[in-house]
This record gives structure tokens, C-alpha cells and sequence, in this order.
């Protein structure tokens, strides 16, 4: 328990902050226009302006109470994303099969219950899978393996 | 009749072979997803969107709605088996399945709620054959006007019903609207905020935050909870299926009650079968004559709310396909993947398509049939499937997430779409704030936009006619009273939560 609840502080902070930028932007870089001819900057602005007043709503009653606040698992956030960040920077120059194999390997490392031969054996059968349903099933064409140089 | 043709025009287009097996294909994954605790019928449908860019649309709708009914079928096999719900729509068949399956009636349970969820399921569907062309016929005269503020209707609806705070839901909802700005104007042409990026022109893809937000944050939330299931093999076989003629006596007017509370939940924005099957066991347990049974194994408070939420699964298309304005973030998925084929929803989709509208509601009736063939006597089958243990399952669900978004454009750029949206779901999560109104607000935002920006031009920049025209005033006047009874139930609540502290 906190004195206050900082998960409300923190999440209408960041809508207000969301809502200052949109309506800033709107502001700086977009046409207005009138009521009866909008400008591409017109709606914007009022959601802008509506993401403020619910942050504010968020926010403000939230320094009155206590509150608890989920503590963010970091080695599966970092796992997870690393493993679509490796799968998107192999996909295109290296092929498919490539690719599986760095996401299924890097997204091991969120869950240290997978062992080296597990791994192994998901990357070979999936591989298998996605040829079987993506090239023969759907027709994609999306090359298994490519070699760049 | 016409509706005799339309019915024969509708079966012809359920029955061809490639949409019989996309409907198959769809209310299996369906079975599969609704008994796997965290991955529900939104996740499932957002990865299953791209393969319909390599189809039919009508093809593509069986297959994304086989999905979206196909959960309610398999959610409450995990609750009965396991004690363990599955979506949110079969928490309830927990209270009164479990303890069935610990007195070893699984089987029956199992039955049971397979008869009631295609009773439930049946009666949505007349409705929706019935209401939806009736519907649509009124929505004809429908303009911008009225368009935006039964928008808003459904937004403000969708947010104030559900779950937890309702300005974190609101804030929610305008955060996807504006995730929607993303993009060229289509009246002006302006760029807004591509910061320069080339493939931000198009806008926000929705697969990219679908998957993001459904897929990837509901996966990085899990990977640390396993759970090994136990299950007591010998309750579920074929011949232990067989209910007594004390259980047909007991079910056959709570399955009819919960079909009707079900249709009529389903029809309402915002609501959906999570509350149909809650309200339908609140009232199992309101009229039964020996209230104490329930949450013993009582076989009423199991087949009412599953009749419940299979009604409300087919009742919640009638909004959607006859206004093209969904009530939930599933139907709003569903209508995306329309506008993604360029068929825009909405009142003339009856008239102009005939065939995949009739098409889709005559698959109904063929994916209900099949679950039933697939559900009871398969049920071995699904749990096995439900033993797979997730640490397998979380890297060939991301495999699958990955190639689904790169093969939609062949651009990598979708995969960071991918990342970004899942860290910051996962954010969102953690924050508790709800996610399913961003892609509510996600996709009606620019429709929103459109209508509003139309109807200030019709009435020459005056605010006031969206007052004036009686049948938008109307809606505007029940969305204000919406917002003012959610407002003021939540000051109720603070106040008596201060006068009344809680019990240490």
C-alpha cells in the first residue's frame, strides 16, 4: 500500500500530458478552419482538449488515497519485444526461417523454464508449420531462406 | 417471400466449400482460444485478421464470427473441467460447473451446456434474421447526424458499463480515437502526425495495434503464470454424458430464460455476453425455489448463463450489420475488417450485399451445428490441447503474430507497429486501465470524424442541430443521462465507502 495512488497519478499524468501534445500539435501544425469548414486540425484539438479533462479526472482524486501498484515484470517486457525486434530484422534480408529461430530464441530467455533442446525442437516444428500453412497453404510469397550478400 | 430467397441465397453461400471450411476453420480456433485462459476471442480474431486479406470478404467474416461464437462454446469446457474460465463470458459456468465435475457429472455438465449454448445461439439468430432487415430499414433515413451521436451512444455506453473506473475507460476510448488520427485527411489531404515517416500516411494499421494491444501485452502479462491442470479423466467420458430426466426437467426453462435475457443483453451497446451470462445467473438464482443449491452444482445456474451468452454472441451482430456501429471492441474488430475491404456497413449492406450478409447469418446456423458436432463428443480432444504447456505456446502464438503482420504489407514497419503497441498495452495493463475501448474508439474515431465534420457542413457550423433533429437529440439526451447516472453512482460509492469504513 502507498500513501497515495501513484498507479492513478502516473496513468492520468501521461493521458494529460498525451492530450497537451495532440492539442499542441494541432495547434502548431494544422489548419483550424471554421465551425461550418472544419480544418484537418479541428477535431484534434477537441480530443486533445477531452484526453486533458480525463487525465485531470484520473489524476487529481488519486493524491486523496492509498492505492497498490502492479510492479512491471521486466524480463518478459524486454524478452518479448527483443524477440519481435530480432524476427523483424532478419525477415526481410535473411528469410523466414531465420527469423523464427531468432524470435523463438531470444523470446526463451522471458521464461527460464524452456531448455536448449525445447527450443530447439519449437523453432524446427514451427518452421515446418508456418511452410506448410503460409507457402503451400495460402501461397505467400515469403521465402523460407534468403541469402543476402 | 423474400425472406425465403434470402434464406436460400444465404444457405447456397454458407455451404460452398471454401466458406465451410473457413466457418470450420473459425469456430475451432474459436474452441481452442475460449478455453485458453488468457488469449480471448479479441486476440484471436486481431491474428486471424491478415489471413483474410488473402480471401472473399464473406468468407473472411464467417471465418473472424466462427471465432467470436466458437469462444462461448469452448470458455465453458475450461470452467467446468478445471474451475479455470477461459474468457470472461464462461466465468460464470465456474460457480455451478466446477462442483458438477468434482461429483463427477462433468460429462453431464458438458452436455448440457452444448444443448443450451445451441438453444441460446438459435434464438439469437431468428432475432437477428427477424430485427436486423427492420432495423436497417430505419437507419436508411438516418443522416451524419444521426450517425455521430449514436456513435457516441455506443462509445459512451461501451465505457460506462464496463468494468472499473469509467473516466479511465473514457480516456481510453478518446486515446484510440486519436491513435486513429494518425494519417492523411480525407477532406484536406494534410498530413497529421506522421512525424515523417512514409508508412504513417495510411494511418495506424489496425492489425499492427490490434495485435500490439490483444496479442503481444496479453503475452508478456503471462509468460510468468503457469498452471498445471489436473483433470479427472474418467468424469468426462461418452457415457457418463447422459443426463437424467431430473436435469431435462430442471434446465429446459432456465435454458429459455437465458436465451432471452441473453438477446436482449446482446443487443445493447456496451454490454455484451460477459453481463448477459452474469445477469442470466442472477436471475436463475432470484426465481429457483431452493436458492442454496447454487454454487453446489446446481445444473440450472450452468446451462442459463451459457444459453445467455450464446445469444448474446448472435444478438450483438444486429447493431453491427444493420447500423455498422458495434457495441463491443469484438464487433468494432469485425466491422474493421469490412472497411478494410472496402465495404462500408451500415444500412445499405443488406440491399447491396445480400449475399454476404445472408451468407454470414445463414453460417451462423451452419458454425452452431458443427460446435455441437465438435464440442461433447471431442471434448478429449480440446483437453488435450488445454495440457500444452504455455511456455510452448507464447513463442509459436508470436511466430504467428509476426508473420501475420508482415505478410499484410511486406513491410517491417508493421512488426515495430507490433512492439510499440504491445509495450504500451502491457503499460496500460499494469496502470489498469481498460484496453479494449482504444480499439473501440480506434475504429468509430474517424467515422465519428467524418459524420461530424459532414453534419456541421449541412447545417452551416451550427452546433445545435445535432440537439434539434429529434432522433439525434434523443440519443444525446440518453448518453447525458448515461454519464450522469455513471457519475453519480461512482460519487455514491466514495461517499459510503467514507461514512462506512471498511471492515479491518
Amino acid at each position: 500500500m502507498h500513501t497515495k495512488d501513484y498507479r492513478d497519478i502516473i496513468g492520468g499524468g501521461i493521458i494529460i500530458l498525451l492530450g497537451l501534445f495532440i492539442a499542441a500539435y494541432a495547434l502548431n501544425t494544422l489548419a483550424i478552419g471554421t465551425p461550418r469548414r472544419m480544418g484537418p486540425g479541428f477535431f484534434p484539438i477537441g480530443i486533445g482538449v477531452l484526453l486533458v479533462c480525463f487525465g485531470i479526472g484520473i489524476a487529481v482524486p488519486a493524491f486523496f488515497r492509498e492505492g497498490t501498484m502492479e510492479q512491471i515484470e521486466w524480463r518478459p517486457l524486454f524478452a518479448i519485444s527483443a524477440s519481435l525486434l530480432a524476427f523483424g530484422l532478419c525477415v526481410t534480408p535473411f528469410g523466414l526461417v531465420p527469423a523464427i529461430a531468432a524470435l523463438v530464441a531470444v523470446s526463451a530467455l522471458a521464461d527460464s523454464k524452456l531448455t536448449i533442446p525445447a527450443v530447439l525442437g519449437l523453432i524446427a516444428s514451427l518452421s515446418l508449420i508456418c511452410y506448410v500453412i503460409f507457402d503451400l497453404g495460402l501461397g505467400l510469397t515469403l521465402p523460407m531462406l534468403r541469402w543476402p550478400f | 417471400m423474400d425472406i425465403l430467397s434470402n434464406i436460400g441465397l444465404g444457405l447456397a453461400t454458407a455451404l460452398a466449400p471454401v466458406n465451410l471450411t473457413y466457418c470450420l476453420l473459425g469456430v475451432v480456433l474459436g474452441t481452442v482460444v475460449g478455453m485458453l485462459p488468457g488469449l480471448g476471442a479479441l486476440a484471436a480474431i486481431s491474428m486471424l485478421l491478415p489471413i483474410t486479406f488473402h480471401v472473399e470478404p464473406t468468407t473472411a467474416l464467417i471465418m473472424l464470427a466462427g471465432i467470436w461464437y466458437g469462444t462461448a462454446y469452448g470458455g465453458s469446457i475450461a470452467s467446468i473441467l478445471l474451475n479455470l474460465p477461459g474468457s470472461t463470458s464462461s466465468a460464470v459456468a465456474c460457480l455451478d460447473g466446477y462442483p458438477m465435475a468434482q461429483q463427477g457429472r462433468a460429462g453431464v455438465a458438458l452436455l448440457m451446456t452444448t444443448v443450451a449454448s445451441f438453444i441460446g445461439a438459435s434464438m439469437g439468430i431468428v432475432l437477428l434474421m427477424l430485427f436486423a432487415p427492420l432495423i436497417a430499414q430505419i437507419g436508411l433515413g438516418f443522416g451524419s447526424t444521426e450517425y455521430f451521436a449514436l456513435m457516441l451512444l455506443g462509445l459512451v455506453a461501451a465505457t460506462s458499463v464496463s468494468d472499473g473506473s469509467a473516466l479511465k475507460g473514457l480516456a481510453m476510448v478518446t486515446f484510440g480515437i486519436a491513435a486513429g488520427l494518425v494519417g492523411m485527411d480525407v477532406y484536406t489531404g494534410a498530413d497529421r502526425y506522421t512525424f515523417n515517416v512514409p508508412e504513417m500516411a495510411d494511418g495506424v494499421s489496425l492489425v499492427g495495434l490490434a495485435m500490439g494491444l490483444f496479442g503481444v501485452a496479453e503475452i508478456i502479462a503471462s509468460v510468468r503464470q503457469t498452471t498445471i491442470a489436473e483433470i479427472d479423466r474418467e468424469s468426462w467420458s461418452l457415457r457418463k454424458m447422459i443426463p437424467t430426466r431430473d436435469d431435462w426437467r430442471r434446465s429446459w426453462l432456465p435454458i429459455l430464460r437465458g436465451s432471452s435475457i441473453g438477446s436482449f443483453i446482446g443487443t445493447l451497446p456496451g454490454t455484451g455476453p460477459a453481463i448477459a451470462s452474469f445477469l442470466a445467473y442472477a436471475v436463475e438464482k432470484r426465481v429457483a425455489k431452493d436458492p442454496s443449491r447454487f454454487g453446489k452444482g446446481a445444473i440450472e445456474g450452468v446451462v442459463s448463463p451459457e444459453a445467455s451468452n450464446n445469444a448474446a454472441d448472435q444478438t450483438a451482430f444486429i447493431p453491427t450489420l444493420s447500423l455498422g456501429i458495434p457495441g463491443s471492441a469484438t464487433m468494432a474488430l469485425i466491422l474493421a475488417a469490412l472497411l478494410l475491404h472496402g465495404i462500408t456497413p451500415g444500412p445499405q449492406l443488406m440491399t447491396q450485399e445480400p449475399e454476404l450478409f445472408w451468407g454470414l447469418v445463414m453460417s451462423f446456423w451452419v458454425g452452431n451445428i458443427l460446435l455441437v458436432i465438435l464440442n461433447a463428443p471431442m471434448v478429449g480432444v480440446w483437453i488435450r490441447i488445454l495440457l500444452i504447456p504455455y511456455r510452448f505456446l507464447y513463442p509459436s502464438i508470436l511466430v504467428f503474430i509476426c508473420i501475420g503482420v508482415y505478410t499484410v504489407s511486406y513491410n517491417v514497419f508493421e512488426v515495430w507497429l507490433v512492439i510499440i503497441f504491445g509495450v504500451v498495452g502491457y503499460l496500460l495493463r499494469i496502470l489498469n486501465f481498460p484496453i479494449a475501448p482504444v480499439l473501440l474508439g480506434f475504429v468509430l474515431g474517424p467515422l465519428m470524424e467524418e459524420h461530424f465534420r459532414r453534419a456541421m457542413l449541412i447545417s452551416r457550423g451550427d452546433l445545435m442541430t445535432f440537439v434539434e433533429r429529434p432522433i439525434s437529440g434523443t440519443v444525446l439526451l440518453i448518453t447525458a443521462l448515461l454519464l450522469v447516472s455513471t457519475a453519480a453512482s461512482a460519487l455514491l460509492r466514495h461517499r459510503r465507502q467514507r461514512l462506512v469504513p471498511a471492515p479491518e
